[in-house]
């Protein structure tokens, strides 16, 4: 009888060191923490896992940046197999390395296989993702780095712009593609190729600049400069060479 | 007969000092520690046993064994030890404090709960 007693007051215990309570965060590692409180920020050691109300965080190892106590939370960096999840920010993501600064709401995943998902908007590469979530700010640069919406896939080495502050759908307001090696721009019904890709919301003009291919419709045209109007689905294309034709095609469906 | 030699054995403590207390200062704080006994390793090295505390204004610490070095002001646990600050909790397997206490590591696995 006292046997049994015992067994679920230890039962009862252990539920409650380890059930996490509404609003707390858990945190555990296997190696350890080093906690440095006049420089305010700890050290989390081998495979750190952080389980909160609207967030998780899985990663070898995480170094946090604390105000006052060490739940006022202000900056973290996680490095190695990062994996995280916000469910008050809207967005899930993955890289060897990201840095979060609360405060700033600005974050960076970096490292092969770096992704960044949205509600509406997903970004990959394996350079460098960075977002300001208070600005809209965004950019990726590496190789065959891509952001794909519903309307649009874009590919290139350095993708940069602003997202609408419409928390419901944040849309591309304006957009630069870069690649030496030719930036891809796919949108409803057209694929376009250019070394520089720009796209400015309020104008609704895409803007190609050398080496432009627009293919639409099976299609191909090609040309150095152009431009797509997104709202009457119109394109310009000229050459730098005067003696080559300049084709217009005006699509009124 | 017996039995009284007995009893008496049991009351007399083993640790070369009772209740000991030490204060490690740092520029910032102080950490008051103190523990039921404690047992000369060296000249500077006190193993404190049994109800092991730091205590400073911002945070506590709960062990059973810890060897504090009187000099470098350091401290080394390898028993299961329970960090208290606000709304902050840490268990781990043991911990050393460095830097009069501004740098604590926690060592082995290690949880912790923030309120």
């Amino acid at each position: 009888m006292s046997l049994i007693f015992k067994l679920i007051v230890i039962c009862i215990i252990s539920l409650s060191i380890s059930a996490r309570e509404i609003g707390e965060t858990e945190i555990t590692t296997d190696d350890g923490i080093e906690v440095f409180q006049n420089e305010q920020y700890y050290l989390l050691k081998k495979n750190v896992k952080i389980d909160s109300d609207n967030f998780t965080l899985n990663a070898e190892n995480v170094k946090v940046d604390f105000e006052d106590n060490l739940n006022n939370i202000t900056e973290l960096n996680a490095e190695g197999a990062v994996k995280f999840d916000s469910s008050e920010f809207n967005m899930r993501g993955q890289g060897e390395k990201l840095k979060f600064e609360v405060k700033y709401e600005r974050l960076e995943l970096q490292g092969l296989d770096s992704e960044l998902i949205t509600e509406n908007i997903e970004m990959f590469s394996n350079g460098l993702i960075k977002v300001n979530n208070l600005t809209g700010e965004f950019s990726l640069f590496g190789e065959k780095s891509k952001l794909i919406n519903e309307n649009i896939i874009i590919i290139g080495e350095t993708i940069d712009g602003f997202f609408s502050n419409n928390i419901n759908n944040k849309e591309i307001t304006i957009l630069n593609v870069f690649d030496n090696n030719l930036s891809y721009v796919k949108n409803n019904n057209s694929e376009m190729y250019a070394k520089k890709i720009n796209y400015n919301n309020e104008t609704s003009l895409i803007e190609l600049i050398d080496d432009v291919t627009i293919i639409r419709d099976g299609e191909k045209v090609v040309g150095d400069y152009g431009t797509l109007d997104t709202k009457n689905n119109s394109y310009k294309i000229k050459s730098n060479n005067e003696s080559k034709v300049k084709v217009i095609i005006l699509n009124n469906e | 007969m017996n039995i009284k030699s007995d009893k008496y054995k049991k009351n007399v403590s083993k640790a070369d000092i009772d209740l000991p207390r030490f204060t490690i200062n740092n520029e910032e704080k102080k950490i008051y520690v103190s523990a039921k006994e404690g047992n000369f390793l060296s000249n500077n090295n006190i193993l404190l046993s049994k109800n092991v505390r730091f205590k400073s204004n911002d945070f506590s610490i709960e062990t059973e064994k810890v060897i504090f070095n009187r000099t470098e002001q350091t401290a080394n646990s390898k028993s299961k030890s329970l960090f208290k600050a606000k709304n902050t909790i840490i268990s781990s397997d043991g911990f050393n404090i460095f830097d009069k206490g501004d740098k604590i590591v926690f060592y082995g696995k290690s949880f912790i709960v923030l309120k």
